[in-house]
């Protein structure tokens, strides 16, 4: 609970953290929606809102080419922007929130460091997600039971939510340590107690998001025109109070 | 009394001039299985032949060089043929034969041993390209003696099938078996235009005379059997046991064998209904059952006659043997259940297991030439899906922000369809490129049937279909039969409608180009040779509109529309238009100002291919909508990242 208090305390670094997420939703959100109203709004899909519109204005020429271009690209520029951000966030949990711009020098100091550890440690990550998919797959493939793939499915899942928590683990001790020593350092350690906390805290941040998306997605789908607000505000709660658990489990191990 | 029918249905009947005795045993280890046929053929027909030609299906799959392979590239619908092992492929082979209880096995010849196959004359010369060899799927029976009109001949076959691993509807997966199209099967005699004998094409499906059937199978006693026909008898041996199943008047025989498979049980009128399904699939059963129902329901309303067999087995194959799924059969057909988690309101599986059972109307008894006709089996078939879905669920789509039916579906498709072909050609006659085989063949007949029910009225339309199934039940119509009957029950427009839709690109586009509302304006000028008076209070008379409205048909139907407007006050006006001359301007004044100008607002023209601009709108009123849509797609995009960003 300490390094949540903490967190709470200078939650200058949960708002940057959830300010590049909102960030990310109007770079999608606002292109979108002008493009839908003005391609759409003077025409019949203006009075009926029908599954045609799907067809006839989204998938029209090189619409989804273009969409998916789009969304490719910001996802890569914001991918790269978290990576940088971090930077300014793991010299703030150790000392503390030092103003903007000295935030965004740690940032673009310890970006190229920064960049190698997520790669060292995502690519294996990745790997081994990947195998556990493949395994658990085969086994699907294998049984007669049509059941089997949607167990086989959860303890995949599982697998890759325990092994991103582990790997996650590793990363923070290693940004940490290459903080404090100025040069790319490594790490592979589990220490018992700091892992059982963080992991609770990761897992923890992970159902917070996972359920207030479920609630927006409800909203949005279910409820009328009135609630779409509410649909989008629930969503945005989620956030910020997932980046808020995240950056405690950071804390903790500082 | 429909029992009473039933038996005149049956007595009606020509006796059968097709009979097939077949008895064979399964052997799941070599994934074959073997065993004798005896055929007995009646040529009554006033044309003498002296060849037979058997269609061996199965040998579609020996080689990566069939015409089957060639077209296909190996895949079907998704699923890859597996060429890494031997035990991958299939064959049918004939080991020997007799005719008329003589051995004849030296007059029989696969068709491409034969040094010039097309002078035969039992394939269509352009249906392949020299290239294309070895094909097995046509084998040929030369007759030492012509055999006259009204004389029979009895063929015994003993033949090995060995099935492949199952990605074009018929195969196994590990135990499982799918037994479609894996007997030495004749094909259809037509008199003095020769036989009507194709090879096995990608796209085609089949065609095959009625015939009495008795098939016996010998199976491992722990393995459980569903069958085209009655079962007759069951017998046990050591480790085996022996069904024996007939029917009479199908055109084909399919059946599948898995030791896994769980059965269940229900009735629809005089139907008793088998699903057979795979464990896991427990919580599917209820669904599966009542999809069936309302296809049995449905097509006895559409075709005026309930389904008129005894025994109905719907199949549900494991997903590792999808390729099986989706696949008719007389009294048998295969669905897909893709996933128990596989959401209420996605109704693919059921709209997979209407389409299916349809099929037992349009093929099963109405046995047009799938390979000449895919249109009228698979075109009014999915007609008839539709209409079934529709009647029962409402919509193949169901949540409560996207609704979509068999028609939107339908219409979606074709009129992504940009390429040169019509429905009325053979399967394989359609460019590989553009989708063009799916959407003429299913959607195209689908939206343009809506339409013509549309037209005509329902009642009308139900008789065209009504009609049709009378008369031609149990025979093999031609598209010029079912032109027939349209123009015989609905007129010439109707006839010519359906047509063009078959053998033209003729299409229907109704636009609305132009729709103003403007307040209108004060009299300026000389009223009477003299300067009017000026009212300089009021520049514009803000009661009274003057509204204009610009329609065009874009199509190439000349048909009449009407157009709706709606005013902001909330009231209507309604004008119609014959649809000729391109374009017509309709001016109109009003005290509310227009809200939006909307052509054919009843959807009448189905199969318009542009919902787009069949309205102008003044005042949005789906603006929500979209901006919700924004908002959806941009939080998911946010979650996405939120979830990559895991460990970082
Ligand atoms: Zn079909």
């Amino acid at each position: 609970m300490k390094a949540l208090k903490s967190v709470l305390k200078d939650h200058r670094l949960v708002t940057i953290l959830y300010l590049q997420e909102l960030a990310l939703f109007l770079a999608v959100f606002i292109p979108l929606t002008t493009w839908f109203h003005a391609a759409s709004s003077k025409t019949y899909f203006g009075t009926f809102f029908t599954v045609d519109f799907f067809p006839e204005i989204l998938a029209k020429g090189s619409g989804l080419l273009a969409i998916s271009t789009f969304l490719i690209l910001t996802f890569l520029f914001f991918f790269l922007l978290r990576i940088f951000l971090m930077g300014g966030i793991f010299d703030s949990l150790i000392g503390k929130y030092a103003g903007f711009p000295h935030f965004l020098h740690e940032s673009a100091q310890h970006f190229p460091r920064f960049l190698i550890l997520f790669l060292v440690y995502s690519i294996p990550l990745l790997i081994l997600t990947a195998i556990a998919g493949k395994t658990t797959g085969s086994i699907a493939q294998n049984s007669p039971n049509q059941a089997m793939p949607v167990t086989m499915m959860l303890v995949s899942r599982s697998i890759a939510i325990i092994l991103s928590i582990v790997f996650s683990f590793w990363h923070t001790n290693a940004r940490f340590k290459t903080i404090l020593n100025h040069k790319t350092k490594f790490s592979l350690a589990i220490r018992g107690k700091f892992f059982l906390g963080f992991a609770a805290y990761q897992l923890a941040s992970v159902a917070f998001l996972l359920l207030f998306t479920w609630l927006s997605v409800q909203f949005l789908t279910n409820a009328g025109t009135g609630l779409m607000v509410a649909g989008f505000l629930l969503m945005q709660i989620g956030l910020y109070v997932r980046n808020l658990l995240k950056l405690a489990s950071y804390k903790l191990l500082s | 009394m429909k029992k009473l029918f039933l038996i005149l249905l049956v007595t009606s009947l020509p006796a059968l001039a097709l009979d097939y005795n077949i008895s064979i045993t399964l052997n799941p280890k070599e994934k074959k299985i073997s065993g004798t046929e005896t055929i007995t053929w009646q040529n009554t027909t006033d044309t003498a032949t002296d060849v037979l030609p058997l269609h061996l299906y199965m040998n579609g799959f020996s080689n990566n060089r069939s015409v089957f392979a060639m077209e296909s590239g190996g895949k079907h619908r998704g699923n890859r043929m597996d060429v890494k092992e031997v035990k991958g492929f299939g064959y049918c082979k004939i080991s020997a034969l007799q005719l008329n209880g003589e051995d004849a096995m030296s007059a029989f010849h696969y068709i491409s041993d034969l040094p010039n196959p097309e002078s035969l004359g039992v394939f269509w010369k352009d249906e392949i390209s020299k290239r294309i060899r070895p094909d097995r799927t046509i084998g040929i029976v030369r007759l030492s003696k012509p055999l006259a009109p009204g004389e029979s001949i009895t063929l015994k076959i003993t033949f090995e099938t060995k099935f492949p691993r199952v990605f074009a509807r018929t195969g196994y997966w590990k135990s499982f078996f799918m037994g479609g199209q894996w007997f030495p099967k004749i094909a259809v005699f037509q008199g003095e235009k020769g036989w009507n004998c194709h090879l096995f094409h990608y796209r085609s499906e089949f065609f095959a005379d009625f015939a009495h059937y008795t098939v016996a199978l010998t199976v491992p006693k722990n393995y459980v059997v569903g069958a085209t026909g009655y079962l007759k008898s069951e017998t046990t041996a050591e480790n085996t046991k022996t069904l024996t199943f007939a029917v009479d008047n199908v055109h084909d025989f399919a059946w599948t064998a898995w030791d896994h498979w769980k059965v269940a049980t229900d009735n629809w009128k005089h139907v008793k209904l088998f699903l057979l399904y795979p464990p896991g699939h427990e919580g599917t059963v209820q669904r599966q059952m009542e999809a069936l129902k309302a296809a049995l329901s449905g097509y006895a309303e559409l075709c005026g006659e309930d389904y008129p067999y005894k025994k109905f087995t719907l199949v549900d194959p494991p997903m590792q043997a999808s390729g099986a799924g989706g696949m008719e059969y007389p009294m048998l057909v295969t669905g897909m259940f893709p996933s128990p988690l596989t959401p209420v309101g996605v109704r693919i599986p059921e709209a997979v297991i209407v389409h299916e059972f349809g099929h037992n109307y349009f093929y099963g008894m109405l046995a047009s030439n799938e390979f000449e006709n895919a249109w009228m089996d698979e075109g009014m078939n999915s007609f008839g899906t539709a209409y079934a879905m529709e009647r029962h669920y409402k919509y193949d789509l169901d949540f409560p922000f996207l609704k979509m039916d068999g028609f939107d579906e339908a219409r979606i498709g074709y009129s992504s369809y940009k390429g040169p072909d019509f429905p009325g050609k053979a399967a394989w006659e359609f460019s590989p490129a553009g989708g063009g085989y799916s959407n003429l063949s299913y959607n195209k007949p689908t939206i343009y049937f809506r339409t013509l029910e549309n037209m005509l009225g329902k009642e009308k339309f139900l008789q065209i279909f009504h009609t049709y199934f009378a008369k031609y039940k149990f025979r093999h119509p031609t598209p010029e039969d079912f032109l027939g009957v349209v123009k015989e029950t609905a007129g010439d427009q109707a006839e010519d409608f359906v047509r063009r839709m078959l053998y033209t690109r003729d299409k229907i586009d109704y636009a609305v180009t132009k729709a103003v509302s403007r307040q209108t304006p004060p009299f300026l000028g000389l009223k009477n040779f003299k300067a009017a008076p000026v009212d300089k209070k009021k520049t514009k008379d803000k009661k009274n509109f003057q509204n204009t409205i610009i329609v065009e048909n874009r199509g190439d139907f000349q048909y009449p529309v009407s157009i709706e407007v709606r005013l902001k006050d909330g009231s209507t006006k309604s004008f119609t238009w014959d649809g000729k001359n391109g374009w017509h301007r309709f001016e109109f004044d009003s005290t509310s100002a227009m809200k939006m100008a909307i052509i054919d607002p009843k959807r009448v023209y189905a199969c318009d291919v542009s919902l787009k601009n069949n309205a102008i709108t003044l005042e949005p009123q789906t603006g929500s909508s979209m901006t919700k849509l924004a908002i959806f797609v941009s939080q998911l995009v946010q979650l996405v990242f939120n979830i990559s960003s895991l460990s970082i």
